[in-house]
């Protein structure tokens, strides 16, 4: 069951759809809805991006599951928000048919929602071109795309898409994969997930994700992400399809000091052999912290210290980042006062030398500055 | 909306002589996002290349990500690369597919006119490979195996490069001073819906409204 968290805003303030933002009980990932025609719910998909994104909380409580009808959600034009199933969204347009039809650019994205007509519809995205374009060529464009979109929509469009079949041989069953792996036993997908020979499959993070949140304790899942990831590394693709499994291993270690800790090793070294990764981590601020203080604590000492000079050089020093590469620093020069007071048992684990003292220093003051300089100690504040 | 930021373009043809791109960046730059919600913005240029620095016949990214099928990921990515040749997209596009329509659906030549035309021998065996690789009929190798990538050395400044064409979600035409600044660049416009929330329907439907735009401005027209 996924519960509504937020909205996400893609009418920027204006009357328009909006998009739910739903979370899981089992894991601090966020989620989007993937529907059919019908908008009918399909899957639930890990949506990592939403921080780039205007969001505005909830106030009505919902959740839904897959083969639910799915939850649709808008600013309507008297700017209240609007959030239900299909059958609930169309009883309301019916009611406020009056106040929606004074603005058309809502209720061509509405009609969507009703099924509208050909006529009805035709109507309307005249109205929206007068509004919004000056060039009589311009509006006929925008018009005639409308109207062949229309038509086509049902005849092309959906029937060149996955029309989520059941696929009884093998949950590898294309973007099908949540109607039909609902068949599957837990163990036969966990067998499934574990095999080689599907770890290259598109759908293993599908399938990871729906089995790790009907089983939100099975440590075996966790081996098996860190042998996918190994795996998924070793042959040289690219690390940015772990993500949304990496993070949900990285949000779990927070509370299992004794997790994962060859995996980091392997990641921070992983992570210096390809330094372009950082960019793309960087696109997401909660990764982005959770990547560093797990790597501050489980990584390889010399590596996170590159990684960290490598964000410093290279990356814009916004306040996330900077707090979570403070946090970072932080950690690691803690980790050597442990290892000065009781330096046998951390010296096991913990290979630092004076050097790496002095450079982590030297990298937290030169961070603390630039924080006092620019963001007046937010940075406290903002690290995890 | 003054610069996009395309490491990864990828070309749609006006004609065989004449492409234009399609640009959809992959960067965190705040006026192109993407991902499963469909928050696509894209721009469409005539074709140019200058500042060229690598072109692709497929999305190279798949490539590193091990998805196309083995006979093309045994090979050497390299071996793909052709910005040695700056013509290469129009020639790849009249080399595999002949027309800009044909391209543009996919729709390959067949193995025998392909084989007879070109006299492929034994040796070209990455060119066997490529035009395997569009007739591939199984649906985890999207179009992406055949949509030909330019990559730039630098970020585009739209207010010199001026875009033929706008695209971007519905939800968008309610902000005018967006869609103020898109006009002001010069592009004409079409948008999206953004319900049903699925993927592969903000793609369907781009495809769809795209090829609209071709057709009615004549970049068909050969």
């Amino acid at each position: 069951m996924f519960k509504l968290m937020l909205f996400i805003d893609i009418s920027e303030g204006h009357p328009g759809m909006l998009i739910p933002l739903l979370s899981s009980p089992n894991t601090n990932l966020p989620y989007v809805q993937q529907m059919d025609e019908f908008l009918q719910l399909r899957e639930i998909v890990p949506f990592l991006q939403y921080e780039n994104y205007l969001t505005m909380p909830s106030e009505v409580q919902r959740s839904v599951t897959i083969e639910d009808k799915g939850l649709i959600a808008f600013r309507s034009y008297d700017d209240s928000v609007i959030c239900g199933d299909v059958s609930e969204v169309m009883n309301y347009i019916e009611a406020n048919h009056e106040g929606i039809s004074k603005l058309p650019i809502l209720q061509c994205q509405l009609n969507r929602i009703v099924g509208a007509e050909l006529t009805p519809s035709y109507d309307v995205w005249k109205s929206v071109a007068a509004q919004i374009f000056e060039s009589e060529a311009q509006r006929t464009l925008w018009v005639d795309s409308e109207l062949q979109l229309f038509q086509k929509q049902k005849k092309r469009i959906w029937s060149e898409i996955d029309p989520f079949e059941v696929n009884r041989k093998t949950p590898d069953a294309g973007s099908g994969i949540y109607s039909s792996i609902a068949e599957y036993s837990t163990e036969y997908l966990i067998r499934w997930l574990s095999n080689r020979a599907n770890f290259l499959s598109k759908d293993w993070t599908k399938v990871w994700h729906y089995v790790k949140n009907k089983n939100p304790f099975d440590d075996r899942l966790i081996e098996i992400a860190q042998s996918w990831i190994v795996f998924i590394s070793s042959e040289g693709a690219d690390l940015q399809q772990t993500f949304s499994v990496l993070y949900v291993l990285l949000d779990r270690s927070r509370g299992s000091p004794n997790e994962l800790s060859g995996f980091g090793e392997f990641l921070s070294d992983r992570m210096t052999s390809d330094l372009s990764i950082l960019f793309e981590a960087f696109r997401y601020k909660r990764l982005f912290a959770l990547l560093f203080e797990f790597l501050s604590k489980k990584g390889d000492t010399n590596d996170v210290l590159k990684l960290i000079n490598f964000c410093l050089d290279e990356l814009p020093k916004q306040p996330f980042a900077v707090a979570a590469l403070t946090s970072a620093l932080r950690n690691i020069i803690s980790e050597t006062g442990k290892f000065e007071n009781n330096l046998t048992q951390v010296a096991r684990n913990r290979d630092f030398d004076q050097k790496q003292i002095e450079y982590a220093e030297n990298l937290l003051s030169a961070l603390e500055n630039y924080a006092k300089e620019h963001f007046s100690g937010t940075t406290n504040t903002a690290s995890v | 909306v003054e610069r996009s930021k395309p490491t990864h373009v990828t070309c749609f043809p006006r004609s065989v002589s004449h492409i234009s791109l399609l640009v959809a960046p992959r960067t965190s730059a705040n006026y192109f996002k993407k991902g499963s919600i469909g928050n696509y913005q894209l721009v469409v240029f005539d074709f140019f290349i200058d500042n060229v620095k690598r072109i692709f016949s497929f999305e190279s990214g798949v490539f590193k990500s091990k998805r196309y099928p083995p006979f093309i990921n045994m090979m050497d990515m390299l071996d793909f690369e052709t910005s040695s040749d700056l013509e290469a997209p129009q020639k790849l596009i009249g080399t595999f597919f002949g027309t800009a329509r044909n391209y543009y659906r996919l729709s390959a030549r067949s193995q025998e006119q392909f084989e007879n035309l070109f006299e492929i021998d034994v040796l070209d065996e990455e060119i066997k490979a490529l035009h395997k690789l569009i007739q591939e009929k199984d649906k985890r190798f999207d179009d992406r195996r055949f949509s030909i990538e330019v990559q730039f050395n630098g970020d585009i400044d739209l207010t010199k490069r001026k875009p033929l064409l706008a695209i971007f979600p519905e939800t968008y035409l309610s902000n005018q001073q967006y869609i103020d600044q898109i006009e002001a660049l010069g592009a004409e416009v079409i948008t999206y819906p953004v319900y049903p929330l699925r993927k592969e329907y903000f793609y369907g439907s781009i495809y769809e409204k795209l090829e609209t735009f071709y057709v009615k401005r004549g970049y068909y027209n050969v």
